[in-house]
């Protein structure tokens, strides 16, 4: 480059960056009332305009160092799509006209697309890096121009894929660190909360026992009850599942003789009869002493585990490196306690940032090890477990009792209006044609060819009463072949499903026909509803646990706890402690995954 | 003709040995096993196998694996399998081979003695007969191709799918030979099909065409 490009170019750059100060200026106030005050119709704009700015400099830098600078966009958005009752769906509404879902998918593709956030970078750093760097280089060193051109053009271009991923997955080992950070904190807050209602059961027993003031017992040793079960919940944040080990509530029973009854205590008025079973429900759960006896050391392992990190990172970043922020860039006075380390500023920051660093990097673990803590009290004992299990069991059981009553009166009713009703008619119209054979043989023959067809008709009943007893394509050649075979067989279905896996044995029928019908159930559900084009179900057994996943790449969103639909599934699987997970964001895909602990038996000799 | 017949229901095995033998069949072997029916196919060599899919003592599929196992020793082995119940996937394994000589039909169609004597024999022939509700289900499977068909091309395809000779879909649909003619070349050229004479070969190529879609 000669010199007096150099000096050329360098005096195009202040001017332009002149003109990017501007535009980044410009689009930050535009900017700000969609922000700041959610008018977010404003926030387009500006957006798309600057683009177009932005390509023109893309242009020039691309013309100056000869490299090819693609615009790094994403494609705009396709337009919204009426689904078959004419709405326009975005994420989880439904819109009558296309305005909205058009807007949104658009704010959707201009926000969320990282060069957007990279053109600002580079419009706030562009002025910046001219400033600083042209008016010495123009005299000294016009290669500083190219310099600038360089790094220009390679902020402008699309990111590289690998470094673009890198810098998600960093991302993404942030933000986790810094949600169990978050955890970790409010953890540390409800310690503080702990202590608090550790001194009210105090109070309560004092005046209980103390004074005599016997009705606050109950409620010193019960009180806290949402707390625990509150922590309970917290526990799955470590990846601990903590069950709810309580009796279930005790109350009293009216008797034929008007009083209530508390175990073998009666009562005449209802306040008292109620405040025994609250006690009585409370102080033999020994669920409510370890409670009392968590509530007590809690917050003393909760500070312990998670205090230090907590304030670390806290004093880390606010008592450390906010102040040399404040102090250097603002000019703000600082005090020896604040933003320094040994009355020194510079050590102060690289201090509160490696406080960050090493409190954020051990958080994550700390919170686990700290469910494992909260299990060790909270968790049901080995009786109350046994008593949970017992109640489940007593649950499931009616509920395949019931299922299994329903489903024999519909095939009671099927064969009572169906097959028999059928035969009947047979039988009668055999008997007329006995009548008719010698007399009018051609009325008889046509009495033959309408008896055949009803005896088909009945045929025809039975069959598909049996498919949906229990299909015989699953007697004959177990679960994967009869999934094939309900695939070939769904001809109003455009959707391609492929079975995918095997199984080298046999589960038990009931179990198998269990998932038989789970199966066929997601399937119809994924393109009936989801309006799947594409259905893979994966069979698989592993560690004596059968599991099957349906994934289908329909438009998602399905929730169990508006349909009915997976409801039952989910209950008819618990009758053999399986489970049903979903996984559905709206969009899909959807993968429905059932678990049912069973053992597999080789094919062998059956009389059913 | 030799007929070995397989079936496990007794009332049934009796009632269809009847039929067969009422018609000039020679029952050679009536077996109920899956294991007596493959040593029988093997040691007969029947004109055709009539065969229940069901058989013991698994109760599985047995009567079906036999007939296969011994297709596979002798290669075109005619045999018509009855089922209570019908499975496009059972179809898939009758037709896998190609060879042709397979029946696969509900055993509803025993009703109508004239229409069954006629499967087996065709059966025996060489042919492909296929149960209208395989055929159905196949036709009504919505494709790029049979998409393009007109309604009663539909007919003529399913009819054809069946096994049908040219004169028998032309009696059943009332059409004369030459317009049943027109609508199978249509056919042939709306799926791309090498056009046939051979009846079993026009069938298989069908069939073929509509599992691969």
């Amino acid at each position: 480059m000669t010199w007096f490009r150099g000096v050329y170019r360098g005096v195009v750059l202040l001017g332009v960056a002149v003109a990017v100060l501007a535009q980044f200026l410009g689009s930050l106030v535009l900017l700000l009332p969609g922000v700041l005050l959610g008018w977010v119709f404003l926030i387009p704009p500006p957006v798309r305009h600057g683009r177009r700015l932005t390509n023109r400099w893309r242009a020039m830098f691309a013309a100056w160092t000869g490299r090819e600078v693609p615009a790094p966009y994403q494609p705009p958005p396709a337009p919204p799509q009426p689904d078959g009752d004419g709405l326009y769906r975005h994420d989880t509404t439904l819109y009558k006209s296309p305005r909205f879902p058009r807007f949104f998918r658009r704010l959707d593709w201009l926000m969320k697309d990282p060069a957007t956030k990279r053109d600002l970078v580079w419009q706030l750093w562009f002025p910046v890096v001219v400033l600083a760097v042209v008016p010495v280089g123009l005299v000294v060193a016009p290669w500083t121009v190219r310099l600038v051109a360089t790094w220009s053009a390679w902020m402008l271009a699309p990111m590289d894929p690998a470094r673009a991923a890198r810098k998600a997955s960093r991302g993404a080992r942030t933000q986790r660190a810094l949600l169990a950070w978050a955890r970790a904190a409010l953890l540390v807050c409800f310690a503080a909360l702990e202590v608090v209602l550790f001194a009210i059961s105090m109070a309560c027993f004092a005046l209980g026992f103390g004074l005599g003031l016997v009705f606050v017992i109950p409620l010193g040793i019960s009180h806290y009850r949402w707390l625990a079960n509150l922590r309970r919940h917290f526990a799955g944040w470590g990846g601990v599942r903590v069950d709810r080990p309580y009796t279930p509530e005790l109350l009293p029973q009216r008797r034929p003789d008007g009083m209530l009854q508390v175990r073998n205590n009666l009562y005449k008025t209802e306040a008292m009869a109620s405040f025994n079973a609250r006690w009585q429900w409370t102080w033999h759960d020994i669920a409510s002493w370890r409670d009392l006896a968590w509530l007590c050391v809690d917050p003393l392992v909760t500070v312990g585990l998670l205090g230090l990190p907590v304030a670390a990172v806290a004093y880390g970043a606010f008592g450390l490196a906010l102040p040399w922020v404040w102090t250097q860039v603002f000019g703000a006075d600082w005090s020896a306690w604040y933003g320094a380390a040994d009355g020194n500023r510079t050590a102060g920051l690289v201090l509160g940032v490696a406080l960050v660093a090493a409190g954020l990097a051990v958080t994550g673990r700390l919170v686990t090890v700290h469910a494992r803590w909260t299990a060790l009290l909270l968790r049901p004992t080995r009786e109350a477990a046994l008593r949970l299990r017992v109640e489940q069991l007593t649950r499931s059981r009616a509920d395949a009792v019931d299922a299994q009553a329903a489903e024999v009166r519909r095939i009671e009713r099927d064969l009572h209006d169906g097959a028999q009703a059928r035969l009947i008619a047979v039988g009668l119209t055999l008997g007329a044609i006995e009548r008719l054979m010698d007399t009018d043989p051609a009325a008889a023959r046509k009495l033959v060819a309408q008896t055949r067809e009803t005896a088909e008709a009945a045929l025809r009943e039975l069959r598909d009463l049996v498919r949906g007893i229990h299909p015989p394509v699953l007697s004959e050649r177990g679960l994967a072949d009869a999934i094939r075979a309900l695939a070939l067989d769904l001809d109003d279905v455009t959707a391609n499903i492929t079975v995918t896996g095997r199984l080298d044995g046999r589960p038990p029928a009931p179990v198998e026909s269990a998932a038989y019908f789970a199966v066929s159930e997601l399937i119809a559900n994924a393109t009936r509803h989801g309006g799947a084009r594409a259905v893979t179900v994966g069979i698989d057994h592993r560690a004596g646990l059968l599991r099957v996943t349906v994934t289908d790449d329909g438009a998602g969103g399905a929730d169990p706890s508006r349909g009915t639909g997976l409801r039952g599934i989910e209950r008819r699987l618990g009758t053999f402690d399986g489970t049903l997970s979903l996984s559905s964001p709206p969009g899909g895909p959807t993968v429905a995954t059932l678990e049912l602990p069973c053992v597999l038996s080789s094919p062998k000799t059956s009389t059913s | 003709m030799r007929v070995v017949l397989a079936e496990d229901l007794y009332l049934l095995r009796d009632g269809m040995v009847l039929l067969l033998r009422s018609h000039g069949f020679d029952v050679v072997a009536a077996v109920d096993t899956g294991p007596t029916l493959l040593a029988a196919l093997l040691e007969h060599r029947p004109d055709v196998a009539v065969v229940d899919v069901r058989l013991p003592p698994s109760f599985t599929d047995e009567g079906l694996q036999a007939a296969l196992a011994a297709r596979r020793e002798v290669p075109g082995l005619p045999v018509l399998v009855l089922s209570q119940h019908v499975e496009q996937l059972y179809a898939r394994e009758l037709l896998a081979d190609g060879t042709g000589a397979v029946g696969y039909l509900l055993k509803d169609r025993v009703f109508n003695a004239d229409q069954f004597v006629d499967a087996v024999r065709r059966v025996a022939a060489g042919g492909t007969v296929m149960d209208p509700t395989v055929i159905a289900k196949l036709v009504a499977r919505p494709s790029a191709t049979t998409g393009t068909l007109t309604p009663r091309e539909r007919e003529v395809l399913t009819l054809m799918a069946e096994g049908r000779s040219n004169a028998a879909i032309g009696k059943q649909l009332f059409l004369s030979d030459s317009a049943v003619g027109k609508h199978i070349a249509s056919i042939f050229g709306k799926l791309d099909l090498p056009v046939s004479d051979d009846d079993n070969r026009r069938v298989l190529a069908v069939l073929a065409h509509l599992q691969g879609s």
